[in-house]
């Protein structure tokens, strides 16, 4: 195992980089020989340069190029974030990374599962994969299980399963066709507070594609960049409805980091939850404080993609949201084609907010075992 | 002075209607389960059906202190209808008695249109060309966003008498079937419905920016009315990435969608209270950007007044909402 890397001065957690298995025959040693049968010489394939499992419909909203950066495939073959030595030298060391998330990409295709036993299975052969083949090369890595909601009960009972193995820090989420506010979660957010994960939710790829998927407001966008445009509604709606569901009043230590989801408009979304709130607190009985308290108290929120403001006061403005300094996390989204360059970043990232957005939040949100060394 | 492009009346009785329906449709109307849902109706926002509203007082244009585009705000739930031939008689009915009732000095119709048939709401729309008391159209949301080509006979007719488009949500949005959903999945707590609405003016303003219909239609002018207006400075930084990583993917979209937002756009007040605090948000807002807001009070629900927007936004902003409304009446006022 490497030893941990990063500055002596400033620690940094990139919440957001992505794994893939190097080929689908990887995961045969954690799955019976009847599942083997199904996932790996038929469905799934076996070779593809950008993962085995899609969420996305990609006859639908097709990406206009590559998904992912081509200065990031590895050198010995297999597809962008395959080979855990290479994002170690890619990403890792030149920019002083102290803790990589790994949130796993071909869990996304599991959305489109019907079967609710096949998505455990392939799930938790994907995790356990991970935790052997990722977590164990180098204690920079650290992992958020992942889970779907097809059957919540089996999804706990997988993170109290692995929970405790040194590395992982959270518990990724798929959104699919119910709000995460929805009690059908409580299973998954019960064993998640009580083994101290935080709660990982990062777009998938399904929204807007699918009739059991959750998509943006109004109607179908036309084509991948309308999409892509709109597409932090997604998030911004199921934090809104974690929050009048009352899902923190049911678990109050729970932590929830959105990634991918933007940030910019939080401030819009606090303040005018607030005001509507303040109109009418009875049309949110579970509510005990302001909607806003509870997105600071329990949500953190990725950088990528950072907005591109057009001037230093846009950008200082966008940064003014009050206490994004408690809640903003660094992402890179390392190895897709939009990768936040992580000296670019952070160099942006003010001054007075840069613990906080380096490592301090996310510190807050994982905890102490968010650093293995 | 302030203008008022999101002034809401309503008739307090269905029945009101019946005679300026076609033969045979008032009896088709004349059910007690559809006149007994007038303050249903009334509950545009639809926070939630458990609150009860207080009967809805008589328009009286008479009394309005500013000019302000009155929309007929029961037409606006006919984009949670089922029956789109009835939609299309009950807006026109409704127009009808918007303009010989609630016209007046300070009150001019935004007509709405049945936006179940763009087609023919064109045709109908023809008739009322230079008709002054006409001051704009109202579009119903539906899952066909706006800058779908179906609409473009709308816009035409709309961009020639120099109207403008406002588009407020009706509050079924996300609740009734066939409505457009609100982001994520269904949302059984209506005031997280309420706190979404926003999420429909930046997909349909994507919509909008993204099809080019500011190309095919260089004057349409777009009111947001309703739905405030932070929200504004993210989606536009969003889009402007969009574009530029993707340019190649839209080849049809010659500038970057911002500025088409600065010529076509516009964004109103209302609610003024989700805004205090400019110090926190104004940074983002630009000189330009900032000229695309305008007055709108909402009343007679929950309502702002100049004082309300003062209030929360202050003087400075005041004065530049009050400019801004003049430059898009003088725009609208241009054309006839």
């Amino acid at each position: 195992m490497h030893e941990t890397g990063g500055t002596e001065t400033r620690k940094i957690v990139d919440c957001d980089v992505h794994p893939l298995i190097k080929s689908v025959d990887a995961l045969s040693p954690y799955l019976s020989s009847r599942w083997r049968e199904r996932f790996v010489p038929r469905s799934i394939g076996q070779s593809s340069s950008n993962g085995f499992v899609f969420a996305r419909a990609r006859d639908r909203y097709p990406h206009p190029n590559t998904t992912y950066r081509l200065d990031a495939l590895p050198p010995n073959g297999g597809p962008a974030g395959s080979d855990p030595e290479f994002v170690l030298s890619d990403l890792i060391e030149p920019h002083g990374i102290t803790t990589a998330l790994l949130l796993p990409q071909e869990h996304y295709g599991v959305v489109r599962f019907s079967s609710a036993e096949a998505a455990a299975v392939f799930e938790r052969a994907n995790n356990e994969y991970l935790i052997d083949q990722w977590l164990a090369v180098d204690n920079r890595f650290a992992l958020a299980l992942t889970v779907s909601e097809h059957d919540p009960v089996a999804a706990a009972q997988s993170i109290r399963d692995l929970g405790r193995r040194e590395g992982v820090v959270g518990v990724q989420l798929l959104i699919n066709k119910t709000m995460l506010g929805s009690r059908l979660f409580d299973p998954i957010y019960a064993a998640a507070q009580d083994m101290g994960l935080a709660i990982v939710s990062h777009q998938n790829g399904s929204e807007g594609c699918y009739s059991f998927a959750q998509g943006p407001a109004g109607g179908a966008p036309r084509f991948y960049g309308e999409r892509h445009s709109v597409l932090p509604q997604v998030g911004a709606a199921n934090v809104v409805d974690m929050i009048m569901s009352g899902v923190f009043e049911r678990f109050p230590e729970l932590r929830v980091v959105m990634v991918e989801w933007g940030f910019s408009w939080l401030g819009a979304l606090m303040s005018r939850a607030d005001h509507l709130w303040m109109k009418n607190r009875s049309a949110a009985p579970h509510l005990k404080h302001a909607p806003s308290e509870y997105v600071v108290k329990h949500f953190k929120f990725a950088t990528q993609p950072l907005d591109e403001a057009s001037g230093s006061k846009e950008f200082e403005a966008m940064f003014g949201i009050p206490e994004l300094n408690k809640m903003l996390v660094f992402s890179s989204d390392y190895p897709h084609y939009d990768t936040d360059a992580p000296d670019v970043i952070l160099g942006k990232i003010p001054e007075p907010m840069k613990d906080a957005v380096y490592w301090q939040n996310a510190l807050d949100a994982f905890g102490s075992k968010i650093f293995r060394n | 002075m302030l203008r008022d492009f999101c002034r809401f009346a309503g008739v307090t009785r269905f029945e009101t209607l019946f005679p300026r329906m076609p033969e045979g449709w008032a009896r088709h109307f004349d059910r007690y389960e559809w006149t007994g849902a007038v303050d249903l109706a009334s509950n545009h926002i639809r926070v939630s059906d458990r609150f009860s509203h207080p009967p809805l007082e008589a328009f009286e244009p008479e009394r309005l202190t500013v000019p302000s585009i009155v929309i007929p705000y029961q037409g606006l739930i006919v984009n949670g209808w089922a029956d789109p031939v009835a939609a299309a008689v009950f807006v026109d009915a409704l127009n009808a008695h918007a303009l010989d009732q609630w016209a007046g000095d300070n009150a001019r119709i935004a007509l709405v249109i049945n936006p179940h048939d763009p087609n023919g709401s064109a045709e109908t729309l023809k008739a009322h060309r230079g008709d002054s008391r006409v001051g704009a159209i109202t579009i119903p949301l539906t899952t066909a966003m706006l800058g779908q080509g179906i609409w473009d006979p709308v816009y035409r007719v709309v961009e020639e008498a120099n109207w403008p488009v406002i588009i407020h949500f009706s509050g079924v949005e996300g609740a009734y079937l066939g409505a457009p959903p609100l982001a994520g999945a269904p949302h059984t707590n209506a005031l997280s419905r309420h706190i979404l609405m926003p999420h429909l003016a930046e997909s349909n303003l994507a919509s909008l920016v993204f099809e080019g219909t500011f190309y095919r239609f260089p004057r349409l002018q777009v009111v947001l009315a309703g739905f405030g207006f932070k929200w504004l400075p993210s989606l536009l930084r969003r889009m402007d990435q969009e574009w530029r990583n993707f340019r190649s993917d839209m080849p049809w979209v010659k500038d970057k969608p911002s500025a088409m937002v600065m010529r076509n756009v516009w964004v109103t007040t209302y609610p003024a209270g989700e805004a205090t605090r400019p110090d926190t948000w104004e940074g983002e807002f630009s000189d330009e950007l900032s000229r695309r807001l305008v007055f709108s009070s909402n009343a007679p629900f929950d309502s702002d007044d100049e004082q309300a927007v003062e209030a929360a936004l202050g003087g400075k902003w005041l004065d530049r909402i009050a400019s801004n409304s003049l430059e898009l009446s003088g725009i609208v006022a241009a054309g006839r």
